[in-house]
């Protein structure tokens, strides 16, 4: 097979990329994946909280460079500018770890270039290459042309892929949500473990809408700790930011002037500012939206790419990764059988929608937060009811 | 070259090329694009929205995802350069 020419290209070494690439190359595929990053995960921003749920379809993740274990809920709500009242839920095992994006991501292309897949970065597809109705390939931003008779699209939720290949569509601004993450760091671990209160998420909301105008969805100003930094941030509905006008440095001035967090994160340092989009309602009403598909002849959609976030939490990465393993398989199964066509390759969309993929891109709960705007005493205990209750069973 | 950009823990490498391109036919001068990009990589010049600056855009998209004109055509910038994020 020329040099050109691949089993099956994965156009995104991310999350999801990296995982089907490892998967493809252990089932004996000649497997290449593109990346238009130098070095694979420096291009991505996350929160983080990985759920544990992704060990059950892969254990081997369980070496990989987590940095912090999170075993507990903290919930503040806010009031006036200042926390009126703390909820703390704790739970016997993580509900999720903290992890930076560059380093994990780094650590699972390895993973997939150890297991025999190629990695080729610096290099962008800004095509799909089409003959007779079946994607074959990419086109790269050098004009080379890469062949293949199966591509997995795993390049984020612009999914610029799926839409050139034509069965994607550009995600609606009032179904997709921006904010600029911070990067702190505290001089040690115990610094941020007292801020905490332990291995802690912790989120501050706003029920009365004071510090963020109010907008379909409810969103909270998070704390996602790592071993010894956190991201601290909030997202809101990018068709929101525009209509009020919102302006990220005055919310977050007055943010930090709560007395909370000038008591318990005065040590805090800014380490990094940036920010990513996600599609956390990309998948609401999907079908009636008509952007459900996640599979053409030849190719097959995943992750944020097919708009596989969890409505509720807005975890992504899991989603991403399970996806990845179930379109690999399909992928080869499809090569064995010599069949790329969508008739084949449907049976990756059979499989997501009869996993907990299908259930968590489906979980309308925060919406019903939203629905008691204005209503404090039941937002708090819808709040509660979407993130905190659900732990607490966990713990009995 | 890698250059230190304004926005703290990330570098930018230059040589992007042109990979965020607005219509001035199909522009509206509304400003979304504007309010919505937080790296201020957009301004309005002459009632038309213009990309003045890469080295604080972190090519998030929301520029595109707003624009109700389908004026703006979102790419990625040439392999390898643009913004690298250390702490993402």
């Amino acid at each position: 097979m020329a040099e050109q020419e691949y089993d099956v290209i994965v156009v995104g070494a991310s999350f999801g990329g990296c995982v089907a690439g490892k998967v493809l190359a252990e089932k004996g595929l000649k497997t290449l994946i593109v990346e238009r990053a130098s070095v694979p995960g420096e291009k991505i921003v996350s929160g983080t909280g990985l759920p544990p749920t992704v060990f059950l379809e892969l254990p081997w993740l369980m070496e990989a460079p987590f940095e912090r274990p999170i075993t507990g809920l903290v919930t503040h709500f806010l009031k006036r500018g200042q926390v009126q009242t703390t909820v703390e839920v704790k739970c016997p095992m993580p509900i999720a770890f903290g992890i930076y994006c560059r380093p994990f991501i780094s650590w699972l292309a390895e993973q997939a270039v150890k297991a025999g897949a190629k990695l080729m970065t610096s290099t962008v597809a800004t095509d799909v290459i089409k003959e007779r109705g079946f994607v074959k390939g990419i086109v790269t931003d050098r004009g080379e042309e890469l062949r293949c008779p199966v591509l997995i699209a795993a390049d984020g939720m612009w999914s610029l892929i799926g839409i050139k290949a034509g069965i994607r569509k550009k995600v609606a601004a009032e179904d997709i949500m921006n904010g600029i993450w911070l990067d702190f760091i505290m001089p040690s671990k115990e610094d941020l473990d007292q801020a905490l209160g332990g291995d802690n998420l912790m989120m501050f909301w706003d029920p009365a809408g004071e510090m963020l105008p109010p907008h379909g969805i409810v969103g909270y100003f998070g704390v996602f700790p790592c071993e010894k930094s956190f991201h601290f941030g909030i997202g809101t509905v990018i068709s929101h930011l525009a209509e009020k006008r919102i302006n990220y440095d005055d919310l977050y001035s007055r943010f930090f002037q709560i007395d909370y967090w000038k008591k318990h994160f005065g040590k805090a340092k800014l380490r990094s500012r940036m920010w990513r989009p996600y599609p956390i309602y990309a998948s609401l009403d999907r079908e009636q939206k008509g952007n459900d598909r996640t599979f053409g002849n030849g190719i097959m959609v995943i992750g944020d790419a097919a708009g596989f976030e969890a409505t509720s939490s807005g975890a992504g990465i899991h989603t991403a990764m399970i996806s990845a393993k179930m379109a690999a398989e399909v992928a080869a199964d499809a090569l064995a059988e010599g069949d790329p066509s969508a008739a084949f390759l449907k049976r990756y969309e059979e499989r997501w929608k009869s996993s907990t993929i299908a259930r968590e891109i489906s979980d309308y709960s925060r919406k019903d937060i939203s629905r008691h705007a204005g209503n404090e005493e039941q937002m708090k205990r819808s709040i509660l009811e979407v993130y905190a209750m659900p732990l607490m069973t966990l713990s009995l | 070259m890698v250059k230190k950009p304004k926005l703290p823990g990330t570098e930018w490498v230059p040589d992007t090329g042109d990979f965020i391109k607005i219509s001035p036919d199909l522009c509206s001068g509304c400003g979304d694009c504007v309010v919505v990009c937080f790296g201020d990589c957009i301004k309005i010049r002459g009632g038309k929205a213009i990309v003045v600056a890469y080295e604080t855009c972190c090519e998030c998209g929301a520029c595109w995802f707003i624009c109700s004109e389908n004026a703006i055509e979102f790419s990625w910038p040439k392999g390898g350069t643009g913004i690298k994020i250390e702490y993402g």
